[in-house]
């Protein structure tokens, strides 16, 4: 199964999120920012990142520039989540490199769509 | 004098007054000096006579004396030098002219034995005539003198002369120094008005008039300048609370932005703890737990409606909402609308009635908000409404200043109150407080509604009875219509000189019975085009020009055949062919959609039955399962998507509605499924690998036996975007070149016309436009 990376500050939501994932069959690997999420994206290469955008030391904009700045893991597909979800959050997300956009509270039907959306397409 | 100068500069007015003021006094004195100085004139005159009487007198006792007339005439000649005399004569005392004097000019004698007296004046001319008396007393003799006036007339004139230089030099001067004296008035009301006109045009309050002294016009300059600072300090007094007034919106923005990020990170554990404890309940079997962990579910996802709902209305209040404005078809919109809330219509015992009128076409507006409005009336009507009905309609409402759509939600519920219609769109304002604890729901859906209404330039109102129901009216304006986007890939393609490319076939008359096609396309050559290719296959052609029209037509005609162009800039193709498979009379009769890249000579046709937007809905599944499905047998339904989970989700929902289910996870898969047995739905991915969604159908629509009648649902990621729109033209094209190796366009069209209508003539068949449900039977 897909090996995914969940970046979250706040451990109950990486907590929940990572439970639901693995109960779905996922390989689940765990950053609490995005300095952490850079290192673990060039250590374990996910084949997809869920990445908060509000994070502190580096937050999922900059982690996220980062990550498609550099050849090694600009193809891994990122989707970035906000629990904002102002005008401007989506456009910021997809200006900072992010694949695809989502609220939180996370609605996992609708994420693992867009998670699977973006891993067909990587596949194919 | 005000009608002559009102309108004149107050320069002017100034000279002119000191004109007026110089000139009269000066005409008035020259005038009676001019009449005084005549009359001095005249009695000097009369006066110097009398004083050369006196003169001439003594000299003239000697001659009167003696009668020496010579001596006379010598002494009357010495008058000669004194000009004035014009006649002279001297009398004897008898009255007998001694002598006489006239001066060469005169042409009459002196006259005879005159009376004496005067001076008189008459006939332009003063005489005097004097006794001359011997030393005694004794008259000797008189004497008499005449002078003229003609001197008079001369004088006067000179007088009059000088009088008019005098008073023209007098008026030039007045002018001239008035002019120059005047600026010391009218500068600086000039300058006055300059700065106000300034201030008037600019909104400059920094501005100041200068000038004016000590006088009136410096107290008004002054007390303007007053005005102007009093103006100048209310306004930065403006612009300040304007600025506070902005930042304290925007504080309030981010505040509320902060708060509800604040409010959903807690949310975001109840909503989702709970969720996955009711994942695990399930799991474990321990479901007498589930109604608890369903309740604090449900009220996380109430709590972040609220706030989200909140969210919008912030929004829409900071001036933050964007409008996407689209066209879209508004009678599609409704129906979509309807199945949405169809369950939650049901739930009440209500029924649901949608009533679209035959005018309603395409608009121009923000579709998400209009779906919103449309839903919250609906959610809201289906609240407050049991055992009822609710009813959604639309129609269009030709007014003498624009057109609108008229949407109508009308319900039977328990309507509302008239002293609570008034609060009724304010945020927070329900009905009655205690409403939404029976009855739930944020209270602000439709606060919303009412802004998002006003923020497509319509309006929302409502009327009610209490017992009897409430309607919601919502008018939507028309928009000017669409003009076609010339960059639009055509079915005759983009570039003109393809145009020319494409051998129209001739033109052939079909017969009366011949089998009827319905061509939906809006672009008029490509219409023309198809018209002529199908009528040269011996088919009449009727056609339309927009997918209103082509859903009325098919209603009215029942034609064999619909072609329908799935890329018509003004709609959604594919919304069209919902609406058509969505009829229980048309759900059977074959649409052929013609999708278009760029390159011209390749069209793609298929004939998918319908489409589902993922994440699918269930009820909607449920509700296509139901309409292709008799229910004789279970319906068995081939779901071919990549996706094991999606396939899993769809499974469950078909299986619950008691169907039976065959998976594909790829087009080759779904092929041999298809290929070995008969299958009565068939729910393809739009995406699929291995083989193209579009060719699958296309080989199904080829295939033998009951193949090209199998319905198809096509799953699609997301309700269809111009940019998705744009890819699916490209999977289309693509589709095309793989498929067909290039064949014609015209060829074709043919060939699937031949496949889809004569094929079932041929075959003896029943026409599939006459059959309800060929899925079935």
């Amino acid at each position: 199964m897909p090996r995914i990376l969940v970046v979250d500050d706040d451990e109950m939501n990486r907590d929940m999120l990572s439970r639901r994932l693995l109960r779905k069959g996922f390989e689940v690997e765990l950053a609490v920012n995005g300095e952490e999420a850079i290192q673990k994206a060039h250590a374990v290469r996910p084949e997809i990142i869920l990445m908060d955008l509000s994070m502190p030391v580096l937050d999922g904009y900059e982690a996220t520039r980062r990550l498609k700045a550099s050849p090694e893991t600009a193809r891994i597909p990122i989707i970035g989540l906000s629990a904002h979800a102002m005008v401007g959050d989506r456009e910021k997300a997809l200006a900072a490199g992010c694949d695809d956009y989502d609220t939180k509270p996370v609605e996992l039907p609708r994420l693992l769509e867009k998670v699977d959306a973006r891993l067909g397409r990587t596949e194919a | 004098m005000r009608r002559f100068l009102g309108d004149a500069p107050v320069g002017w007015k100034l000279t002119v007054i000191s004109l007026a003021a110089t000139a009269f006094p000066i005409l008035l004195a020259g005038g009676v000096l001019f009449v005084a100085g005549n009359a001095e004139a005249r009695r000097e005159r009369g006066t110097s006579l009398a004083a050369i009487a006196e003169v001439l007198s003594p000299a003239c006792l000697a001659p009167l004396g003696a009668r020496d007339a010579a001596a006379a005439a010598d002494t009357l000649g010495g008058l000669g030098s004194l000009a004035a005399v014009t006649r002279a004569g001297l009398y004897t005392s008898d009255g007998a002219l001694l002598a006489s004097y006239t001066r060469p000019a005169a042409d009459e004698p002196p006259p005879r034995a005159p009376r004496a007296g005067g001076p008189t004046e008459a006939e332009g001319h003063v005489t005097l005539t004097r006794e001359v008396l011997a030393p005694g007393g004794a008259p000797l003799g008189s004497l008499f003198l005449e002078t003229d006036l003609s001197w008079l007339a001369r004088e006067r004139r000179a007088r009059g002369s000088l009088l008019a230089v005098v008073g023209l030099s007098a008026c030039l001067l007045a002018v001239l120094i008035a002019s120059r004296l005047q600026r010391a008035v009218s500068e600086p009301i000039r300058a006055l008005l300059e700065v106000a006109r300034n201030v008037a045009a600019t909104g400059n309050y920094a501005l100041r008039a200068g000038g004016g002294g000590r006088d009136e016009i410096g107290a008004l300059v002054e007390d303007f300048n007053r005005m102007l600072a009093q103006a100048q300090e209310r306004d930065a007094e403006l612009r300040a609370a304007k600025e506070a007034a902005e930042e304290a919106s925007r504080s309030k923005s981010a505040f509320l932005a902060s708060v509800s990020h604040e409010l959903r990170t807690p949310l975001n554990a109840i909503i989702g703890y709970s969720e996955i404890l009711q994942e695990e309940v399930r799991e474990r079997g321990a479901s007498g737990l589930l109604p608890d962990l369903e309740k604090i579910h449900a009220s996380g996802r109430h709590l972040l409606a609220l706030i989200n709902d909140i969210l919008d209305l912030s929004k829409i209040e900071a001036g933050k909402v964007e409008l996407l404005v689209e066209s879209f078809d508004a009678a599609a919109l409704v129906r979509t609308v309807g199945a949405t809330v169809q369950p939650l219509v049901a739930a009440r015992g209500n029924r649901l009635e949608l009533a679209i009128g035959s005018e309603v076409g395409n608009v121009r507006a923000d579709v998400t908000k209009v779906r919103q409005i449309l839903l919250n009336l609906l959610s809201n009507a289906a609240k407050f409404t049991e055992n009822g009905t609710v009813c959604l309609g639309v129609e269009l409402s030709r007014g003498p200043e624009r057109d609108e759509l008229v949407f109508r939600v009308r319900d039977s519920g328990i309507g509302i109150a008239p002293e609570q219609m008034g609060r009724l769109f304010r945020a927070f304002a329900q009905a009655d407080a205690t409403v939404s604890r029976n009855y739930g729901g944020t209270g602000l859906g439709l606060a919303l509604s009412k802004r998002y209404a006003e923020l497509l330039g319509g309006e929302l109102s409502a009327e009610s009875e209490m017992g009897k129901g409430s309607t919601f009216t919502f008018r939507l304006p028309l928009a000017t219509r669409e003009t076609r986007t010339p960059s639009r890939p055509s079915l005759l393609g983009t570039r003109r000189s393809d145009v020319r490319r494409v051998v129209l076939p001739a033109y052939a008359e079909p017969g009366p019975d011949a089998r009827l096609v319905l061509v939906v396309e809006d672009d008029a050559a490509a219409r023309g085009f198809l018209v002529r290719v199908l009528n040269a296959e011996g088919l009449r052609v009727v056609s339309a020009e927009n997918g209103a029209e082509g859903i009325r037509l098919a209603r009215e005609l029942k034609p064999a055949l619909v072609t329908l162009d799935l890329l018509m800039p003004q709609e959604d193709g594919l919304s069209v062919l919902a609406a058509l498979k969505a009829d229980p009379a048309l759900g059977a009769v074959p649409v052929l959609l013609l999708a278009t890249g760029d390159d011209p000579q390749h069209g793609l046709t298929l004939g998918a039955a319908g489409h589902l937007v993922k994440p699918v809905d269930r009820d909607r599944l449920a509700e296509v399962l139901h309409r292709f499905a008799s229910g004789r047998r279970p319906p068995r339904v081939l779901i071919a998507d990549a996706d094991e989970m999606t396939r899993t989700v769809l499974r469950r929902a078909v299986e619950r509605e008691g169907g039976t289910v065959v998976e594909a996870a790829d087009g080759r898969g779904a092929l041999d499924v298809l290929a070995s047995s008969d299958v009565d739905l068939v729910l393809l991915d739009v995406l699929i690998p291995g083989v193209d969604a579009f060719e699958l159908l296309r080989w199904l629509r080829s295939a033998p036996g009951r193949g090209p009648l199998t319905p198809v649902v096509i799953l699609a990621a997301r309700q269809l975007t111009t940019a998705d729109r744009a890819r699916l033209a490209g999977a289309v094209e693509a589709a095309a070149v793989a498929g067909e190796g290039g064949a014609p366009l015209e060829e074709e069209i043919r060939r699937l016309v031949r496949r889809y209508v004569h094929a079932d003539a041929r075959n003896g068949k029943e026409a599939p436009a006459d059959a309800q449900d060929p899925g079935r039977r």
